[in-house]
């Protein structure tokens, strides 16, 4: 049966084609502006990978490479047997549960200070706090140095000695200034989540009698904890791997990044890239665990409202 | 009649409420503006510390704000000034004559008055200094930076 074609239907026939090349053009040059990552990915970050995981089943000596062999699992037994590596593992895993709660309280409470209409200058002020974010660990710790300094330096020149309490160190000070002055990105994340809060929602709580607390803890926080869980994972992922370039020429124990000094030590000390290799791949399995479990748990404690609604229906 | 009175005994006047309001916006302003000068006090330091001499770094009894020591021309020598205790007061006097247990100092303003004489070890004393940034770190960098290269 022939049905007479309408103008509508001509259309149609004719644009398929066209939006599929479209559509394929798209992806072209979507691939095109993305490759330069992707080469870097692959040349940079996914093939040394790859060549660490390699390396950790050699007995890999920097000074004597053409000896390299493979010894299987020894590596990763050794790591079992070494106290330095469970010490420093332990000592990583120890700065990142004090400095990424730091990091996410602090964040959070500027946030909601800045979500206030009472405050003036918002924007002035929101750059003034991002901009220590940008600075480079190793000039944190140049000025911590200067300013911890026992002679010069200004936290003990102006508060601990008038107060006449002992001097502070830099190795006291280090890893909490870090993490506040690391706090940029994650305040910009959260206030931008609780500014999303729907403002009737609110109202309907105000209306409800729900107070400034029941308000905090019934509305901004489940529905910013998406952007809670956001910043934790890439806090975290920041405290295991954010100074390794910090710290070579100190012993791995007064470090301050525990697994990764040691590793260095391993790797520059050493030169035993196998053993090296292996500590990483640990470390990197240990971290991967650690992000599991918050996706794990995130099911709990993050409102994700596309997955309500796609149960919904 | 009665009923109106205690309506209005009980509704926060207007003012009050607007008094109430400002207090507590400035109040919060108050606590952003001191939480942002701590928070970036370190900062601060660098910047203030990139206007300063080696000289005064290496002096831990230097003022913390950038200054040079002072110095004083007599006979034809360029001598340290310090802060004597002299008395109840302390003076800014140019040492002359240094030694362990007592030292000989001009003063500055009166050098014509001849050598002051102080008991005490000279090393004790904390420099004079004079307020005065300098740009020298930074024309050192300038110069150290090979752009070319960069």
């Amino acid at each position: 049966m022939n049905f007479p074609r309408t103008r509508e239907a001509k259309e149609i026939n004719i644009a398929k084609p066209h939006h599929r090349s479209l559509a394929r053009y798209e992806v072209v040059v979507g691939f095109l502006f993305i490759s330069p990552w992707i080469l870097g990915f692959i040349l940079l970050k996914l093939i040394p990978i790859l060549a660490a995981l390699g390396f950790s089943f050699t007995n890999f000596y920097m000074l004597e490479p053409e000896k390299t062999h493979f010894i299987g699992l020894t590596n990763y037994i050794n790591i079992l047997h070494d106290q330095r590596a469970g010490a420093s593992l332990f000592g990583a895993i120890g700065t990142f549960l004090f400095v990424v709660p730091i990091e996410m309280i602090a964040a959070l409470l500027l946030a909601a200070i800045f979500s206030s209409k009472a405050l003036r200058a918002k924007r002035f002020m929101r750059t003034l706090f991002f901009l220590p974010s940008i600075i480079p660990s190793l000039t944190i710790f140049v000025i911590l140095s200067g300013l911890s300094d026992p002679g010069t330096g200004w936290l003990n020149r102006l508060i601990f000695d008038p107060l006449k309490l002992p001097a502070v160190s830099l190795y006291q000070i280090f890893p909490t200034v870090l993490a506040l002055w690391s706090i940029g990105p994650s305040f910009l994340i959260l206030l931008g989540a609780i500014q999303g809060v729907s403002g009737e929602v609110y109202e309907a709580a105000r209306v409800d009698g729900a107070g400034p607390i029941m308000r905090l803890f019934a509305i901004t926080l489940p529905m910013i904890s998406p952007a809670i869980f956001f910043t934790l994972i890439i806090n975290m992922t920041n405290a295991f791997g954010g100074v390794v370039l910090l710290d070579r020429s100190l012993p791995f124990n007064q470090s301050l990044s525990p697994m990764e000094s040691y590793i260095n030590s391993q790797m520059f000390g050493r030169a035993q890239l196998g053993y090296a290799s292996a500590l990483a791949w640990v470390m990197f399995i240990v971290v991967m665990v650690i992000i599991l479990l918050f996706f794990r748990s995130a099911r709990y404690w993050v409102y994700f409202p596309e997955e309500e609604q796609s149960e919904e229906l | 009649m009665k009923n109106s009175k205690q309506t209005k005994r009980h509704e926060p006047s207007t003012l009050g409420l607007r008094l109430w309001t400002f207090t507590g916006a400035a109040l919060l302003n108050l606590f952003v503006f001191i939480l942002l000068l701590v928070y970036l006090s370190p900062l601060s330091y660098m910047i203030v510390t990139s206007l300063k001499t080696r000289t005064q770094l290496q002096d831990s009894k230097a003022p913390i704000l950038p200054a040079t020591p002072r110095t004083f021309e007599y006979q034809g020598k360029v001598l340290d000034v310090y802060e004597v205790p002299i008395g109840n007061q302390i003076r800014d006097l140019a040492l002359y004559d240094p030694h362990i247990k007592y030292s000989g100092f001009i003063d500055p303003s009166n050098p014509n008055a001849g050598v002051i004489q102080w008991t005490g070890y000279y090393r004790s004393l904390n420099k004079a200094y004079t307020p005065q940034i300098t740009f020298d770190n930074y024309i050192q960098l300038w110069k150290t930076i090979k752009y070319p290269h960069v």
